[in-house]
């Protein structure tokens, strides 16, 4: 398991987002994790990132607990994810905010006034890189463009690819083909199974049908529970799956 | 304790009483519109020398000038919103370019006020007996000010716990996009959070002057405490100025005492507010009786 | 003679452009409301002051203002890069009037409000006749080393970052950022930069005395900072040339035709109004931020 969340809380006032939550990602997979609206999704997304502290329960990346780590800590660790509202940096070109979202490139000072070989030769790498990634979601065009000219779909994959240029661990994706075409969102959820091999992949998605082909384990939640869990031919027959989305 | 005495108790409950009306305004609007409005501070002015008008200039009672400061008052905060906030909202400015315009506003409205009355001192002209009252004194004016400031919180508290429009007004500052959402005009609320704050810190602009005297840098002087009383409070927390207003008094009265037993200039006087901000941000940035926001 | 004079304003250009561009790292590139700059400014006056009067070479003055305005910057800083952008607005604009009371206040220091005069000058038996120019080229080659600074600075991973976060703080996290950390060293830079500003304003006028570190003059600066063009170093420097030709040009001005008003009222009125057309009208300012082509 590379990530594992134990009996976790989170309330808000008076509302029960999340009620004693316990799931385990293993290495290397996809898994995906669905749910009507409201149900808690984003909410663990914040969790496990550390953008919410629990009000009980742990979240271990392998094997340590981060519950109680900052973002940036736990991102340092390997953890990287998406948001539902597509967040990049507007006021940067497509290729800054991909260059942003690289590991690799430090911003201390000492180097940039007194080892500016180094920084110099590690921007290569990353713009490299870059393209490589730009070059697979089809906007490497737009490399020059300001993040805010793109249109909504071309900030997804802008903000798939910053997550995939951050070379982590594991990728919290939420939502990450809401609004795609579906041509291009399989042609994403491609892209995520050949990364398998590199990584592994926590994925929310309302679109049950594309998780039915590219996950290898399926979470179901409902008002702030886990209820169902399995492959993907289990969940498809599973009752209380149904129910929940059905039934509301 | 040697300086708890009667005096200082009620020196504090007569500055409680003055930031109480100049802190509401300044939490509601930086609840509601998300930025913290350094214009504030001369709205505060501007009703200080309304005031100034009809009970000077014309020769009227301190009263009248006290209802005018009012509704002049409360009118510039509406036009400071219709001319400049509201236009940056429709473009989707930022809070930091709203800060930014609020502190032109501030710049223009404090020199003009100076333009017209110059920098020198000017006082009201009332007069104000002085009382005993258990070991302490009292003035007249004093009296007033602590029954002005305590009969408009009584008002308040009417206002938002029966009557629509106050509902609504807590409403719109408890949780803009759900008051949107449940069909509340913001926009018609936001001009009467404008009329009302802005009413009020002309109330506090009159009664400041009354209890000190009038500069055009009155407003900017109680700046840094108004905003350490809405911090203290919990931003958008009417019950928590009214708590945090009372105990700055106090803490102001108190420690003016103390910076003299110490033998360290009163000049400093400013300080404390600022110390008590500080406090307020390292332990408790969300105040006394604010709500503690999470995540997005 | 009005070769004397055109040097006087070009040297007080070139010091405000040094504080507009520092003002530019931290509140254009980064957004961090520094609305006490002044603060900044008036601790590299004081420091090399006292450190010139005790005997120390004028070298020794700059450090040592560079290094009290690090300090300082970081005890603001600390406590308050944490929390909401604007609580930053507040402290820093507070602490640049304590600091004000403080040179006011404490008389063995600093002389209060009479000021210090007689302020040495760096190597004014050299130059003598022609100090104004040697002065002149002193403050240029400054200006030139804080925008060669500013510039790498910018166009540097480091700048990217700062970028990133005045658009969105917490996304940048994901990406393993340290913010806090990269705040507070932007904030740090520019509040050394702000105070070798400050220092070549001390040891030009030779004199220096309280009530030339009001906010106004942190205002003065962010209009610069507007009208010139946010985020854009070239753009500051031709903000500090325009309000330093206005500002000296009313001066010169009102020794010529009288004016209905005070010519000081009008000045402060006309920038705050600048602030307000500019973030209604022409939020990017006169010129625009560059875009980068991602080569450093
Ligand atoms: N920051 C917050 N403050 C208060 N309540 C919140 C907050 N975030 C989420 N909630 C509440 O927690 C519950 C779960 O929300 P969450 O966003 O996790 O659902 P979701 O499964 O992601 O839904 P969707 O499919 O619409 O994205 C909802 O009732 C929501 O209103
Ligand atoms: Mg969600």
């Amino acid at each position: 398991m590379i990530l594992q969340v134990q009996d976790v809380e989170k309330s808000f006032g008076g509302i029960k987002a999340l009620e004693g939550v316990s799931l385990g990602v293993e290495e290397n997979t996809i898994v995906g994790l669905i749910g009507p609206n409201g149900s808690g999704k984003t909410t663990l997304i914040n969790v496990i990132s550390g953008f919410l502290k629990v009000d009980t329960g742990r979240v271990y990346f392998e094997g340590k607990d981060i519950s109680s780590l900052l973002p940036f800590e736990i991102a340092r660790l390997g953890i990287c994810r998406t948001f539902q509202l597509t967040r990049i940096f507007r006021g940067l070109t497509v290729l800054e905010n991909m260059l942003i979202s690289s590991n690799m490139q430090k911003e201390g000072l000492w180097q940039l006034f007194f080892n500016r070989k180094k920084m110099i030769l590690q921007e290569k790498v990353d713009e490299r890189a870059a393209y490589e990634i730009l070059e697979f979601l089809e906007i490497n065009h737009l490399k020059h463009e300001y993040a805010h000219s793109l249109s909504g779909g071309q900030q997804k994959l802008l903000s798939l690819g910053m997550a995939l240029m951050a070379d982590p661990g594991i990728v919290l994706l939420d939502e990450p083909v809401a609004g795609v075409n579906p041509t291009l969102a399989n042609k994403i959820f491609e892209k995520v199974k050949l990364e398998k091999k590199k990584r592994t992949f926590l994925v929310v998605e309302h679109n049950i049908d594309i998780l039915m082909d590219f996950c290898d384990m399926i979470y179901v939640m409902n008002k702030g529970k886990i209820v169902a869990s399995g492959k993907p031919e289990e969940i498809q027959g599973n009752e209380t799956v149904i129910d929940v989305y059905l039934g509301g | 304790m040697p300086f708890l005495d009667m005096q200082i108790i009620i020196n504090s409950v007569v500055t409680g009483s003055i930031y109480v009306m100049i802190a509401v305004g300044l939490t509601m609007i930086y609840r509601v519109l998300k930025f913290a409005n350094f214009s504030h501070a001369e709205l505060v002015t501007f009703g200080a020398y309304t005031a100034y008008i009809i009970n000077v200039s014309l020769g009227l009672n301190l009263f009248y000038g006290l209802v005018v400061a009012f509704f002049l008052t409360g009118l510039l905060g509406i036009a400071s919103d219709r001319l400049v906030f509201k236009k940056l909202r429709s473009k989707g400015s930022s809070v930091i370019s709203m800060m930014i315009a609020s502190i032109g506003i501030g710049l223009v409205v404090r020199q003009s006020i100076q333009e017209v009355w110059g920098p020198q001192i000017r006082w009201y002209e009332f007069e104000s007996k002085t009382y005993e009252l258990l070991g302490g004194s009292i003035t007249m004016l004093h009296i007033y000010i602590i029954a002005i400031s305590t009969a408009i919180i009584f008002l308040l508290h009417f206002l938002f716990t029966r009557t629509k429009l106050g509902k609504a007004m807590r409403g719109v500052s408890d949780n803009p996009q759900l008051a949107m959402a449940s069909g509340i005009d913001t926009e018609k609320i936001l001009l009467w959070v404008w009329f009302i704050g802005g009413g009020l810190a002309g109330i506090g602009g009159v009664l400041r002057g009354a209890d000190t005297r009038l500069v055009p840098l009155l407003g900017w002087e109680v700046l840094l405490s108004a905003f350490a009383v809405v911090i203290l409070g919990g931003i958008g927390s009417f019950y928590g100025a009214i708590l945090a207003a009372y105990l700055l008094g106090f803490a102001e009265n108190f420690g003016v005492v103390l910076l003299s037993e110490l033998s360290i200039s009163t000049g400093y006087r400013p300080a404390i507010a600022f110390i008590i901000l500080i406090l307020v941000l390292l332990l408790k940035p969300w105040g006394i009786m604010g709500k503690k926001e999470e995540g997005s | 003679m009005i070769f004397d004079y055109l040097l006087d304003t070009l040297i007080y250009i070139g010091i405000y452009a040094i504080l507009a561009i520092s003002l530019n790292l931290e509140a254009g590139y980064t957004r961090l409301m520094n609305f006490g700059k002044v603060a900044f400014f008036a601790i590299g006056a004081y420091t090399s002051t006292l450190l010139s009067i005790a005997g120390m070479p004028f070298i020794v003055g700059l450090i040592g203002g560079i290094i009290l305005s690090a300090l300082l910057g970081l005890l603001i800083a600390l406590p308050t890069l944490r929390l909401r952008a604007d609580y930053l607005a507040i402290v820093t604009l507070a602490s640049g009037e304590i600091l004000r009371l403080f040179f006011l206040n404490e008389q063995w220091l600093t002389d209060g409000p009479m000021g210090i005069r007689g302020i040495p000058q760096p190597m004014y038996t050299v130059f003598e006749d022609n100090y104004i120019i040697f002065y002149a080229l002193l403050v240029y080659g400054i200006l030139l080393i804080c925008y060669i600074f500013a510039e790498k600075l910018i166009n540097s991973p480091f700048g990217r970052t700062l970028k990133a976060i005045r658009d969105d703080e917490d996304a940048v996290q994901v990406f393993g950022k340290n913010t806090f950390n990269l705040k507070i060293k932007v904030f740090v830079i520019s509040s050394c930069m702000a105070s070798i500003s400050g220092t070549l304003f001390a040891h030009y006028l030779a004199y220096i005395s309280p009530d030339m570190f009001f906010p106004s003059l942190t205002f003065s600066v962010w209009t610069m900072m507007v009208i010139g063009g946010t985020a854009n170093n070239m753009g500051v420097i031709m903000g500090a040339v325009m309000i330093q030709v206005f500002e000296r040009g009313t001066r010169f001005l009102k020794d010529f035709v009288s004016l209905p008003v005070e010519p000081y009222n009008l000045r402060i009125i006309i920038i705050g109004l600048l602030l307000i057309l500019f973030i209604l009208y022409r939020p990017d300012g006169m010129i625009k931020e560059k875009k980068s082509k991602g080569r450093l």
